[in-house]
């Protein structure tokens, strides 16, 4: 016998109190008396014009009578769908039934969380893989305090396996954490209505089992078409990758950029910049400066070298083309004294 | 004798039923859901797994849930 638990019990006392608020018998009936004379009305005109010649009157009046019968029967669904199915209304669960339930989905998942605090409950489902795609497991999540809105619970992939080309889908029927129920729309409406919050975790997890390829948000067929940005590693689908015409690698759009001279697509890793400028240029593009083996882009070098090298190079010539050459008409009596020969100076023969 | 039958197939049915002393599981299921197999759905008596031989008690829980719930 398993043991009591008496933190669910007191849950299950709350719930019944909830789930009795989502079992209303009032119903509200409310027809269009003036749309039913309307097509009263439709109908005998239909009559008086049938046995003449008069086919575009005939069919104008036919689409107004089809038109205002539409309407009608969209009211009268709506009327239906507030009894419930076999005209007897279901009685709300009791405390035991509801207890019952807690502890049956208590012993069916793992990972069983129920916080009282934020009033929800949760559960883990098993490990989901649908046509050899792996997704991993979903934490079911269902919010206490909203059972009777229809969008009460969030299903959360546990280490997302998300779709190539929709980041916000982790499996085919879910996307934002929330699941597009399809088939099990009823089946969980009709759980929770009856406290049977077993059943309401399973139909969710048979429906993650589940794969409806003409009505999912991502299909699988293409679930794995993407590719990995060789520089920052991250996943990209195929379509939104980037080629680098340095490395041939494919990249993301983050991590793609051109170079500033021939304008040619590369990745991050094959940016290098330019010493001068700081403007990134492809490995083509740059040149090292024969002195300092800098690598300089084109638009930096003068006369082969980069900028200091330049500068430093018109320096060194201009002090050479200011210093005479040795050796030459210094020896010549009408020589002229040369004025930086510092401590000399002109001493005219014969003086003593 | 009575049981609680639910289905969580299609538009979702829950209530009491009345069978037969001595029906089975598979009896059950043969008559409820006729043109469907059985291994296409998780069939609980009790919230417990079973098998179709077993001999269903009056006031047992059996619950049908398909395997294959398509979502949208």
């Amino acid at each position: 016998m398993p043991r009591f638990d008496r933190h669910l019990w007191r849950l299950a006392g709350r719930l019944e109190n909830r789930i009795a608020r989502l079992h209303s018998r009032t119903v509200n009936v409310s027809l269009d008396h003036q749309e039913w004379q309307r097509i009263e009305r439709l109908a005998a005109r239909m009559n008086d014009i049938a046995d003449r010649p008069w086919r575009v009157a005939s069919d104008h009046v036919c689409w107004q009578l089809l038109t205002g019968l539409q309407r009608l029967r969209s009211g009268l669904g709506t009327i239906f769908q507030g009894l419930p199915e076999g005209g007897r209304f279901l009685r709300p669960p009791k405390q035991k039934l509801i207890y019952e339930e807690l502890v049956a989905a208590r012993d069916e998942f793992d990972d069983f969380v129920v916080d009282l605090r934020r009033q929800t409950l949760s559960v883990m489902t098993s490990e989901v893989e649908l046509e050899g795609i792996y997704l991993g497991r979903f934490r079911i999540l269902l919010d206490l305090q909203t059972l009777s809105e229809s969008v009460n619970y969030s299903v959360t992939a546990e280490s997302p396996n998300r779709a190539a080309a929709r980041s916000d889908v982790t499996h085919p029927h879910v996307m934002d954490d929330r699941l597009c129920e399809g088939d099990a729309k009823a089946p969980l409406s009709s759980a929770l209505r009856t406290g049977r919050f077993c059943d309401f975790f399973q139909i969710i997890e048979q429906t993650l089992h589940s794969y409806n390829p003409d009505s999912a948000y991502a299909s699988l067929a293409e679930w794995n078409d993407h590719t990995t940005c060789h520089s920052c590693g991250d996943r990209i689908p195929e379509y939104e990758g980037h080629y680098c015409d340095q490395c041939e690698a494919d990249t993301c759009e983050d991590c793609c950029t051109s170079c500033g001279h021939c304008h040619g697509s590369a990745c991050d890793l094959c940016i290098e910049k330019c010493s001068t400028c700081d403007d990134g240029f492809c490995s083509t593009c740059l040149e090292a400066c024969p002195r300092c083996s800098t690598s300089v882009c084109p638009d930096c070098l003068t006369d082969s070298l980069c900028k200091e090298c330049h500068a430093n190079s018109l320096k060194t010539n201009t002090a050479d083309a200011a210093i005479p050459e040795t050796g030459a008409d210094t020896a010549s009596p009408e020589a002229p004294v040369h004025a930086h020969r510092l401590g000399e100076t002109a001493v005219p023969a014969g003086s003593g | 004798m009575k049981i609680l039958y639910i289905n969580n197939d299609g538009g979702g049915f829950a209530d009491e039923i009345d069978v037969d002393a001595g029906t089975t599981v598979a009896a059950l299921f043969a008559q409820r859901v006729p043109d469907s197999r059985a291994s296409d759905y998780l069939i609980r008596v009790n919230r417990q797994p079973c098998s179709g031989e077993q001999v269903l008690q009056d006031g047992d829980r059996v619950t049908f849930t398909p395997v294959k719930i398509e979502g949208a």
